[in-house]
Formats: structure tokens, sequence, C-alpha cells
């Protein structure tokens, strides 16, 4: 009897144990069924500050930039406004001194 | 991917209504100016800066009303032109003269910068200037 031989009549004899975990064949198709890997990304998502934080930052950048550009059309509007203060072609192109 | 969706939604959503409320309930722009005040404030002006500026407005008025009643005049002189070669000379005139404002404009601007300090001089000229009129483009009142 050589070693393929031996080998073919364990096989026969061979009977599976089963498994302690009750659940086990329930997880094992519950890993198969998700993604191999979860990247970087996926684990920021899935992170419970992401969002509030994402939030918070997107509040703070919406509100600075109101502010930067109410500042800049008040700037603007200004600026105009003393432009033609001190232009006499403007003035006397719109009404008068 | 639900998560990013809620994600990208959640930040929109919050950026978006923080710049709108932040512009809703900001202050309007006064309607009118104090010149120096606002120089003052916009340029970093110290005391003895804003004193400078205030004369050098000061002694600008007088010669802005000066150009603004000469215009007007040569304004009144091409209206009143009875012939085309009167009327050009007119005209000639009036540019001559616009020339002349802008150029004192220009030359009172060169000063108030002259008395901030040099960076916030160069940011006055840069916002001030493109906003003078143009004597070139000019419409002059009346003349279509």
């Amino acid at each position: 009897m050589d070693e393929s031989d031996r080998l073919i009549s364990l096989f026969k004899h061979w009977e599976p144990v089963p498994s302690p975990q009750p659940d086990f064949a329930r997880r094992v198709h519950a890993r198969i069924a998700s993604p191999a890997d979860a990247g970087l990304a996926a684990r920021v998502l899935q992170f419970p500050a992401t969002l509030p934080l994402a939030a918070s930052i997107a509040i703070m950048l919406g509100t600075s930039a109101a502010i930067s550009a109410d500042r800049a059309q008040r700037t603007d509007q200004l600026a105009t406004a003393y432009a033609q203060k001190i232009d006499p072609i403007h003035m006397t192109s719109h009404g008068g001194h | 991917m639900v998560p990013a969706l809620r994600l990208l939604l959640v930040v929109v959503i919050a950026g978006g209504a923080a710049f709108g409320l932040t512009r809703y309930f900001s202050a309007p722009p006064p309607t009118s100016i104090n010149e120096v005040e606002w120089l003052t404030q916009e340029f970093n002006l110290d005391a003895e800066q804003s004193e400078q500026i205030a004369a050098l407005h000061t002694a600008y008025q007088p010669i802005c009303a000066d150009h603004c009643t000469a215009i007007l005049s040569a304004q009144d002189r091409i209206e009143e032109a009875d012939n085309e070669s009167a009327r050009a000379a007119a005209e000639a005139a009036l540019d001559q003269l616009e020339q002349t404002c802008h150029k004192s404009t220009q030359a009172h601007l060169r000063a108030v910068a002259a008395v901030m300090d040099p960076a916030q001089g160069k940011r006055y000229l840069a916002l001030i200037s493109p906003r003078l009129s143009d004597h070139e483009h000019a419409e002059p009142f009346g003349l279509k």
C-alpha cells in the first residue's frame, strides 16, 4: 500500500467534527459577504465623531467665508463711495458737487 | 456609499446655512462715509497720519470744488455752442480740463498714500485709483 492508497483510505473514513460555536456558519457567511478590506476612508466614515466634526468644520468655514465676503463687499462699496467723493469728473457727470 | 453621501450632505447643509445666516445677519454698509474715519479704519492709520490726511482732504476740497465748477461751465459752453467749430473748441477745452482734474486727483491720491505706511499706501492706490473716472472715457454731462 503506497502513500496515495493510505490517503484515499483516510478520506473514506474521515468525518468533519461539528463546530462548537452555534453561529459559526452565519459568521463565516457574514465575513464572506463583507468587503475584503475596509480602507482608510471607510474607517473614517465609520468613526462616530466624523459627522459632528465635519459639520463643525463646515460651519466654521461657512462663517469665515461669509465674513470675508461681507468685508470685501463693504470695502468695495466704501472705496467706491470715497473715490466718487474726491473725483470731480464723476461728480459732474452724476449730478453735481 | 450611504455614509459618504450623508457626510457630504451634512457638510453642504451646515456650511451653506452658516454662510447664509452670517451674510443675512451682518450689518449693511453705511450709506454715507466720513472719508478720514474710513481711511483710518481701513488702512490702520495712527492719530498723526489721520490728522495729516484730514489736512490734505481739507486742502483738496476747494480744488475739487473749483474743478467741478469749471467742468460744469465747460459742459454748459458745449450745450450753448451754436456752430460746429465752437462746439469742437468747447469739447477740446472740456477734455483738457478733465485731464487736469484727473491729474490733480491722482496727485491728491499719491499725497494721501505717501502719508500711510508704504504697504498700506500701495494698497490704497490699488484700491482707489481704478475707481476714479478715466477722463478719456467719462461721458460729459448732457452729451450722448
